[in-house]
């Protein structure tokens, strides 16, 4: 007998979607869950409970959908696309967001010399929602131009100007720019 | 301009985590919403009614011969036939793999008693997954039946004098004990 966390993920999927098979959804689930939770709390600026629920939601659609995927892209990559569709309806209100990256506030110089891995991610987390998601599909998750267009419904040009500025937002909180010297990680 | 990534905060970027465990809670609320909604489930009923499946194969060997198809076993003559959809609500105890034996005998016992009076016509598990098709515009939506999760599980078709009889006869299935729900529905002849 298995739980399943040696089967691939396609021999999964499909016993989810045939047999309903809840061994092999929670073997998917543990999985992919780990790194799905942390890009949904970065996209979500750090707070636990909305990252919480948009993974709870991202898996929901992803079992509705799963007979109709068609394996055009690897599984992950497209939870990560449903995660930030999840992102995106509880951005509405913030709309205007998604097309500037404001200039942070004087405020958040504060941040100046604290060069850790929590500063990084508050300064991330301070970000607005779209340069937010811009940084975290690029620079962290690896994610090209043109895909990450297609998850936003941005064009590929908008997303590389909002990687522009949302970097270098990012210099700012973090209270150094690029021509200044190393900072030791 | 496009703002190239520097090499300090590239670094910086690169020593972020990508994984967070979550909290265990979550993964049983995710598999809580997805039974809720029907969507996970399946290998407990499936077990339980390939069970029943082969103990109707042992029960109907011999009323094989005589034909195969709805109609074609031996039911007392002058009835009308009568569907019996079974329905597994959230009500519903599936059981574990320590009752099942006990789960398929005491379905078993239900048909062979219903067999043995010639009111037993038919009996199956409905596959699955479940497909829902919609009109859609000018064409037909396909989609899994997620948010329609009320769906039948499994039928017998059986023989009864009247809706009255059926009902009394859908009235004894195990099913019911066990938090399911049974319709019973005459099948019009067309």
């Amino acid at each position: 007998m298995t739980d399943g966390s040696e089967r691939p993920d396609r021999e999964l999927v499909r016993a989810v979607v045939e047999e309903r098979d809840e061994l092999a959804f929670r073997a998917l689930y543990r999985r992919h869950t780990p790194r799905l939770h942390r890009f949904a709390l970065r996209l979500a600026a750090g707070d636990p409970a909305d990252a919480e629920d948009v993974v709870h939601e991202t898996w929901v659609r992803a079992v509705l959908g799963l007979p109709t995927f068609a394996w055009r892209s690897a599984l992950p990559t497209w939870l990560a696309g449903i995660a930030v569709n999840c992102i995106r309806e509880r951005w509405r209100p913030d709309a205007a967001a998604l097309a500037d990256v404001p200039e942070p506030a004087t405020d958040d110089r504060q941040l100046t010399g604290l060069p850790d891995r929590l500063d990084l991610e508050r300064a991330i987390a301070r970000l607005p929602a779209g340069g937010r998601a811009v940084v975290v599909l690029h620079d962290l998750e690896g994610y090209t131009h043109e895909e990450i267009a297609a998850m936003l419904g941005i064009e590929a040009g908008t997303s590389k100007s909002q990687l522009s500025r949302a970097r270098q937002s990012l210099r700012r909180l973090l209270g150094r720019q690029p021509h200044e010297g190393r900072v030791d990680p | 301009m496009i703002d190239d990534l520097d090499e300090p905060l590239a670094r910086r970027l690169a020593a972020l985590p990508r994984e967070l465990a979550p909290p265990a809670a979550l993964e049983e609320r995710v598999v809580g919403s997805l039974r809720q909604r029907g969507l996970l489930g399946g290998r407990r009923s499936y077990l339980r009614w390939v069970g029943i499946a082969a103990a109707a194969l042992v029960l109907f060997g011999g009323g094989m011969a005589l034909g195969r198809g709805a109609g074609t076993r031996p039911v007392a003559p002058g009835l009308r036939q009568f569907m019996l959809l079974l329905y597994e609500g959230p009500g519903f105890d599936a059981g574990d793999s320590s009752v099942a034996a006990a789960r398929v005998e005491e379905y078993r016992e239900w048909a062979r008693t219903l067999a043995h009076r010639q009111r037993l016509v038919a009996g199956e598990e409905l596959g699955r997954p479940d497909w829902l098709l919609e009109r859609n515009g000018s064409g037909v939506a396909v989609g899994p039946t997620g948010d329609h999760a009320d769906l039948p599980t499994g039928f017998f078709i059986v023989a009864a004098r009247d809706s009255a009889d059926a009902v009394a006869l859908a009235g004894s299935c195990p099913h019911l004990r066990h938090g399911g729900r049974v319709a019973v529905r005459a099948i019009r002849r067309t």
